[in-house]
């Protein structure tokens, strides 16, 4: 079973997030970052076992932007789906990310409902399973 | 053209208390009380000209958690240091607690000093997303926010602000019939959209 990949500076953010797919029912587990660097450190050696990446835009040191479109231009990863899970809900951040990032998947803006969310990843951790 | 224009009290009091029932509502399943409460004042700076945060001068003298975000035009005014306004959140530690255990997602954490202090920073990165988000529809500009400093009763240095604007708006939320949050809001005026 592939694992979830949670990108968010808020450690509280990323335990709700966990707990929402847990008692959605999923499985997998969750492997989680806090930043755009320590995701690619993660992705680097678990990039093989990563079924789907739900990722904040803003973050420290590298935002989640800027490590979707590096998620992008690497073969290996460029297929793993992404979800934006984010403050940053305009038009304009919409279309950024999307430019950035041809199989985004989803973009959830904060706040969100469990439901919302378990609607979004579920076709695509079936479709990864 | 864009141009730099004052948001109205009336959106920025609409919009933050907009993003603030949607996040009490959604993430928390809990519903205010009542309307805020508001008023505006003026800002008391310290000596190095930042906004003073203290969670005494806002009403609360049992254990508090106080976060600030700044708010800024562009990547070049956060490089000069110039912000265009601050979004404060000032937050009864006992209250947050129970927020926290409404929204069913913390399990048994919500006793951990440190996720509370967390919840309160994302809690403050959410109310000030959506309120850029609601500004952003009504023609303005995106403005930059920074992430949120947040600590136990007061912020030592305090957040700056600009210095030519210094009106603010504060908010006083109930929850369950208690006074739970404050938030203190400044604006400065903002780039609208530019329209051909």
């Amino acid at each position: 079973m592939k694992k979830i990949l949670v990108v968010d500076d808020s450690s509280v953010q990323r335990k709700m997030i966990h707990q929402i797919i847990k008692q959605a029912g999923f499985e997998n587990d969750v492997l989680e970052a806090g930043n755009g660097e320590d995701a690619i450190q993660v992705l680097g050696t678990n990039f093989k076992e990563v079924g789907l990446i739900l990722c904040d835009w803003h973050m420290p040191e590298m935002n989640g932007v800027e490590f979707i479109a590096g998620v992008a231009k690497v073969q290996a990863v460029a297929e793993i789906p992404v979800v934006m899970v984010t403050t940053a809900g305009t038009e304009e951040k919409l279309k950024q990310a999307y430019s950035v990032h041809p199989n985004l998947k989803g973009y959830v803006v904060k706040p969100f409902t469990s439901e919302k969310l378990r609607t979004i990843i579920a076709p695509l951790l079936e479709s990864t399973s | 053209m864009a141009e730099l224009k004052r948001v109205g009290p009336s959106l920025q009091k609409s919009a933050l208390i907009a993003s603030v029932k949607s996040i009490v509502t959604t993430t928390c399943h809990e519903k205010l009380s009542c309307e805020p409460a508001l008023k505006t004042g003026h800002i008391k700076w310290n000596d190095k000209h930042k906004m003073i945060i203290r969670s005494k001068d806002r009403g609360f003298e049992g254990p508090s958690v106080v976060s600030a975000i700044g708010l800024f035009l562009s990547d070049k005014h956060v490089t000069k240091g110039l912000p265009c306004g601050a979004v404060v959140l000032f937050s009864d530690e006992y209250y947050v607690r129970k927020l926290m255990s409404s929204s069913g997602l913390l399990g048994g954490d919500v006793s951990d000093p440190g996720v509370i202090v967390d919840f309160c920073s994302e809690l403050c990165n959410m109310i000030t997303g959506g309120l850029i988000n609601r500004i952003v529809i009504e023609g303005y500009q995106e403005i930059l926010m920074t992430a949120p400093i947040t600590n136990r009763e007061e912020i030592p240095d305090g957040i700056a602000f600009n210095p030519d604007y210094t009106e603010y708006i504060e908010f006083v939320f109930s929850l369950w019939d208690k006074h739970v949050f404050t938030i203190v809001l400044t604006l400065s005026a903002i780039f609208s959209k530019e329209y051909p």
